[in-house]
């Protein structure tokens, strides 16, 4: 014991000299100063590297020292940035460090010194600093030229969000230098006067190309610049996982995430690396999201992988731990610690290139306790059997050795509908499927994965097939249009394609038999093509049984049954549908059938009797008593059913449809039939139906093909156990009413000052989008007044009008009365539905007319009349109305003279009758000259020189009486009349008609009165050589010219001297009775004429 | 003579588009500093004398034909690393050294053929190759700028 007190005490005394000994041997080298201080400049990565050794070390010495370092810009005074760095020093060691800039070292001259300090317990006495090593001055550039710009850094990097510098060095003198990045303007911080420094923080990334950081001298041609290459920010792979699928081969997959590649060339896209840590084995990717990674002979259960991802800025890194086939247990956790310092050296963050300042982290992401086996798609798909409704498929998974449990995952799709299997096999898998549809195409799919540690599904694999034919499984749903003609029927069948459910194939023919019913086992087949969808059939008897079946390549679907009969068209039809008693009168011998059976029993008692005598019948349920029937009387429960007396009832469509419901019939029905077309289009519509079990009463046609303002047609059939259809009720209607689509054409008739009437009637309701339910008549308002009935009403254009609804749309006439006379009206005729009124148009005026002017009218129209026929009758009959009324020799017994001589008593007169003169020639001694009358035309010289003779000889038929009578020629006739020789007398067509009154027959009477006596004695003598006076004439005056107005007239008398020649048209016969007395009464006057 | 004369209006016709591509493509401050970034500023230009005998034009087309060529080539290349998504450039600038090299062989032809000049010194643009990006842009919107002046001379020279 004591020896080992001494020994210890020894081993004390002995160590404590060393220390002692050795801190004298430091404390003789110091002080331990930082010498041969190096820097070096690495400006793209603006970083300066330090070198420096520590002299006064005792050789293979190693002291824990700390170096502070202080670093100063532009002057040693201006300290920017003081650090330690700790260390181990050795001896003849070079201590290297380096610091990065966040000014570009172009821009700024910088100064650095370093001192040390011993950190070492064991050498507590050195424990104080050393001095600084002398300020070592980093220059980068030179002084630029006088004309120089430099923008530092050049070409620069850095990542989204980044902070970064940019300066400028320009030559001497040069002053308002700006920059400019993105287009704005950035403050700068001068450094000195020819250097300034930008700071852009958050930098965004703008495009792949760079951005400019541009500087320029204002007004001058000194500029330059630089491009920022912002670079994304590299993300963290994602969804980093690893499988197998033939333990061959690992594939590890992941999710790049955005790509961090610029479009120059200093970074590419971003390179991932693999690295397996049990095996240490690295693999370095060719994809940028997949790595293959190759299995060993002996594979290895557990795997430990990171992915490292990294461009030119900076790594990211994920983690994965797995078992491959996960036989053993869950390793989750067993590797960190002692992998960790490994990953750090290898997927560093970004200060991996200094890592004694930076921090190492490595934390796995996921320790995957799943199996990692991911068994290819399912092959050798095929099937066993394929059926009408079953098949069976069978197939086999990727041989893995045994090893494995797949759970196979089957769907089936066919018929939009998708049923799923799960089928656990080994290699060989099989699944039947049953209940499918006949001639189907279906779709068979199947993946498989590990059944003990799923991991994924394989691939679908997809196989098709279709199931076989079946025969149709319904019958088709046919209907029909039957037109009856004199006993026989046109049938049109309509029907419609079965569904492909019903189907069970494609359709290949429908086959229509017909049966006659009075001729049974009388049948006609028809074979119609698939593609047909209606068949015409015509009968010489319309009782007929019609089948129609619907046929593929197996057989044909069930028969879909309906009895035509005549009354199916537009026949009469009356059903029973109770016992009862009916009293009908048949024109001829009728026959009742029941249905379509041949229980035909003749109507009682109607046979060989009269045909209108009534006759009773008993009837059972649905007996149908076909036509002709004459009339009949039903006394209960009797059912009438007639097309044209069913009523249409009118209904509105809605959203959902036409809903359409009917009373419900009380036996014997076995369905109904809604069936419905286009209106005013029965021959060319699409006819359209809808069958219905007998529980309906209601149903809602709903289809695309309505369409607003069409008008529809319904009817609804009830179908007999007999399958006889008959009309049970009918309805029209559209799906939505529009507005009138046009106004009706308003004519105004009846104006009177009152009133006038408008009419439309040539406007038709049914050709508009809706059921019109009246008009309304517009009246431009006046004064803002309305007529009474009137109200006021505001139509699109703002302006106030009158309206007059009428609501009745088959009164197509309106009397606008209580009117002003001779006022302007302005009235508009609008249809309207319940979707509104018809489209605006344009008032159409109307004046009503002057109060008087109708009376105007009845005075003035008449009157014209009268008139008109007057002239016209006396142009006709002028020649009789001027004999009548002012003849140019007026007839004496009728003269006004005459009864003037009456009045004064002049019993002695007497009338000279033409007939008693017998003229002879009269022969012209001197001529003057005169004019012929009418025409103001003279008589030519030689006509006047010519002595004319006019030989006046009475003819046997005009000579009335003995007497001599003198003659004498007028000159005043023409030379034609004087030329036609003697004997010849111009007749009435030798002379135009003349009527000439000078003076009417009042006046006359009156200078009569007055001159009776003188006048002939006051003719002036001498102007003529032969004076001649008329009796008209010497009536008038004495007046020469008067002459050629006053046509001469006939002379009949020989006592005076008077002209022969007269117009026809005033020639008369003197009237017999008188003749006697004229010649005698004539007899004294001659004297008074030369 | 006349396929000279077409080549040189046709590069004239599209060296205002091909300017216009250039430059809107370099992005800001380019298209609003033409002046300053784009002025025909190229130094060692040949020179090209529009009143100058047809020999004398002929031999001077030539050296510029060969420096555009030369200096166009360079630009492409540029361009390619520095805007690769820029392809209608590419091509114009493609089609515009193209046209440029058959201008050259032309010129070349009539030289030798009329005027017995089988050789003419040419000097070629400068490498661009170790500039900095920003040099890069400025120099090759320098040179279309010269390019689209000195070939609307040569167009109506010709």
């Amino acid at each position: 014991m004591a020896l080992f007190a001494v020994f210890q005490t020894t081993f004390l005394l002995v160590w404590l000299s060393s220390r002692t000994y050795q801190s004298e041997v430091l404390a003789g080298h110091l002080p331990l100063t930082p010498e041969s201080l190096n820097i070096s400049i690495n400006s793209e990565l603006q970083r300066l590297h330090l070198q420096w050794t520590v002299h006064n070390l005792p050789r293979h010495q190693e002291l824990k020292m700390v170096f502070q370092i202080e670093i100063s810009r532009m002057n040693t005074s201006n300290v920017i940035w003081v650090g330690n760095y700790s260390t181990t020093v050795k001896w003849d060691q070079v201590q290297r460090w380096s610091w990065e800039s966040e000014l570009p070292l172009e821009c700024a001259t910088h100064f650095v010194r370093i001192r040390s300090v011993v950190d070492d317990a064991t050498f507590p006495g050195l424990s104080f600093w050393s001095s600084w090593s002398s300020w070592e001055k980093v220059h980068v550039l030179d002084p630029p030229g006088p004309n120089s710009l430099l923008i530092f850094p050049v070409d620069k990097l850095v990542e989204e969000g980044a902070n970064i510098t940019i300066c400028y060095v320009s030559g001497v003198n040069k002053k308002n230098i700006s920059c400019y990045f993105h287009n704005n303007l950035v403050p700068g911080e001068k450094l000195s006067p020819n250097a300034s420094a930008f700071k852009l923080n958050n930098v965004p990334f703008t495009s792949a190309t760079g951005t400019n950081f541009f500087c320029g001298v204002e007004n001058g041609d000194l500029q330059n610049g630089t491009v920022l290459l912002v670079s994304k920010i590299l993300e963290e792979p994602k969804d980093f996982s690893c499988e197998t699928r033939d333990f061959q081969t690992l594939k590890c997959t992941w999710d790049p995430g955005v790509d961090t590649r610029l479009s120059w060339i200093k970074q590419l896209f971003q390179n991932y690396t693999l690295f397996e840590s049990f095996s240490r084995e690295k693999e370095h990717c060719e994809h940028n999201n997949s790595c293959n990674w190759p299995i060993h002979q002996h594979p290895q259960e557990t795997y430990n992988f990171t992915l490292t991802a990294a461009n030119s800025i900076r790594k990211r890194s994920v983690n994965i731990v797995f078992n491959l086939t996960h036989r053993g247990e869950t390793s989750e956790g067993a590797h960190c610690g002692h992998e960790c310092n490994f990953i750090c050296t290898l997927c560093g963050e970004p200060d991996v290139e200094t890592p004694r300042l930076g921090f190492c982290r490595f934390s796995p992401k996921e320790i995957n306790t799943r199996g990692h086996v991911h068994p290819k798609a399912p092959d050798d798909v095929h099937f066993e059997y394929i059926r009408a409704t079953e098949a069976r498929m069978i197939w086999k998974v990727h041989n893995l050795g045994n090893l494995f449990t797949h759970l196979c995952h089957v769907q089936l799709e066919g018929e939009g509908k998708v049923i799923q299997h799960n089928v656990s096999i080994k290699v060989d898998g099989k699944e039947s499927f049953r209940d499918l549809t006949p001639a189907t195409e279906y779709v068979a799919r199947m993946r498989c994965a590990n059944a003990d540690h799923f991991w994924k599904w394989s691939e679908w694999t997809v196989r098709n097939f279709t199931t076989v034919e079946a025969a149709p499984s319904v019958a088709p749903d046919v209907w029909r249009k039957v037109k009856s003609e004199n006993g026989s029927c046109n049938v049109t069948l309509f029907w419609k394609p079965l569904s492909k459910f019903h189907a069970n194939g494609k359709i290949r023919f429908y086959n229509v038999t017909t049966e006659n019913l009075d001729k049974p086992f009388e049948l006609q087949l028809y074979t119609i093509a698939a593609s047909a969808n209606r068949t015409e059939l015509a009968f010489e008897q319309c009782s007929h049984q019609i089948r129609v079946t619907a046929n593929n390549n197996v057989g044909a679907s069930p028969a879909s049954v309906m009895v035509v009969t005549r009354d199916s068209g537009n026949g009469v039809t009356f059903t029973v549908f109770s016992k009862m008693s009916v009293f009908i009168t048949c024109e001829e011998p009728m026959n009742i059938s029941r249905g379509h059976k041949e229980s035909r029993p003749h109507l009682s008692g109607a046979q060989g009797s009269d045909k209108n005598e009534p006759q009773r019948l008993e009837l059972s349920p649905h007996h149908r008593l076909p036509a002709p029937v004459l009339s009949a009387q039903v006394r209960l429960g009797l059912r009438k059913s007639r097309r044209e007396e069913a009523d249409e009832e009118r209904i509105r469509g809605t959203a959902d449809g036409f809903i359409l419901s009917w009373k419900p019939q009380p036996r014997g029905i076995t369905g109904y039939v809604v069936e419905w077309c286009q209106r005013r289009q029965l021959q060319l519509c699409d006819l359209q139906w809808e069958t219905l079990g007998p529980n309906y009463t209601r149903t809602v046609i709903s289809t695309d093909t309505f369409r607003p303002g069409v008008r529809y047609d319904f009817a609804i059939y009830g179908i007999t156990t007999e399958r006889i259809a008959y009309l049970l009720e009918k309805r029209t209607g559209y799906s939505q009413e529009l507005a009138p689509s046009d106004n009706p054409q308003v004519q105004v008739t009846n104006l009177t000052s009152r009133s006038f009437n408008l009419s439309w009637e040539n406007y038709s309701t049914e050709s508009q989008p809706g059921f019109i339910q009246g008009y309304h008549v517009y009246l431009k308002a006046k004064a803002g007044q309305c007529h009474p009935g009137f109200e006021k009403a505001v139509l699109s254009d703002s302006l106030v009008y009158c309206k007059h609804n009428i609501s009745d749309p088959e009164q197509k006439t309106f009397i606008v009365g209580n009117l002003q006379p001779e006022s302007s009206f302005e009235f508009f005729v609008k249809s309207y539905t319940s979707a509104g009124e018809g489209p605006n148009g344009t008032f159409k005026k109307v004046r009503t007319t002057d109060e008087h002017s109708h009376m105007l009218v009845r005075i003035i129209v008449p009157m014209t009349l009268c008139v008109l026929i007057i002239v016209v009758m006396c142009c006709w009959k002028s020649q009789w109305v001027k004999e009548k009324c002012l003849p140019d020799i007026p007839d004496p017994y009728k003269s006004s003279i005459l009864s003037l001589i009456n009045s004064k008593e002049n019993l002695h007169l007497t009338i000279m009758n033409v007939k008693d003169c017998i003229p002879d020639a009269l022969e012209v001694t001197e001529v003057t000259r005169t004019q012929f009358p009418g025409t103001g035309k003279p008589l030519t010289e030689s006509e006047l020189t010519k002595p004319a003779y006019l030989y006046l000889l009475p003819t046997e038929k005009d000579y009335s009486g003995p007497g001599p009578c003198i003659c004498f020629e007028n000159l005043t006739y023409n030379q034609s009349a004087s030329n036609s020789g003697p004997g010849r007398v111009p007749g009435p067509q030798d002379l135009p008609c003349r009527l000439g009154l000078s003076t009417s027959p009042d006046n006359l009477q009156k200078m009569i009165e007055i001159n009776y006596t003188n006048s002939l004695g006051e003719i002036p003598a001498g102007e003529t050589s032969l004076n001649y006076v008329s009796q008209l004439a010497s009536l008038v005056s004495g007046d020469k010219d008067s002459l050629p107005t006053n046509p001469p007239e006939p002379a009949h008398c020989s006592e005076y001297k008077m002209q022969m020649a007269m117009p026809s048209c005033l020639a008369s016969p003197p009237p017999r009775e008188s003749s006697s007395l004229s010649s005698v009464t004539l007899s004294g006057q001659g004297e008074y004429y030369h | 003579m006349s396929q000279i004369r077409n080549q040189l209006l046709q590069l004239n016709g599209s060296a205002d588009a091909l300017f216009i591509l250039y430059y809107t493509a370099q992005g800001e401050p380019f298209p609003n500093n033409l002046d300053k970034l784009c002025a025909p500023n190229v130094t060692d230009f040949p020179p090209f004398h529009a009143n100058g005998t047809e020999k004398a034009r002929l031999v001077e087309l030539y050296r510029v034909a060969a420096y555009l060529g030369t200096a166009l080539g360079n630009v492409t290349r540029d361009q390619k690393l520095l805007n690769p998504q820029a392809l209608s450039l590419h091509s114009k600038l493609n089609s515009t050294a193209d046209t440029l090299r058959g201008l050259l062989s032309n010129v070349l032809c009539r030289l030798c053929g009329k005027y017995h000049v089988a050789r003419v010194d040419v000097t070629y643009g400068p490498d661009t190759s170790g500039k900095d990006v920003f040099q890069k842009k400025k120099l090759g919107c320098q040179l279309l700028g010269k390019y689209k002046q000195v070939v609307g001379v040569a167009a109506q020279a010709f």
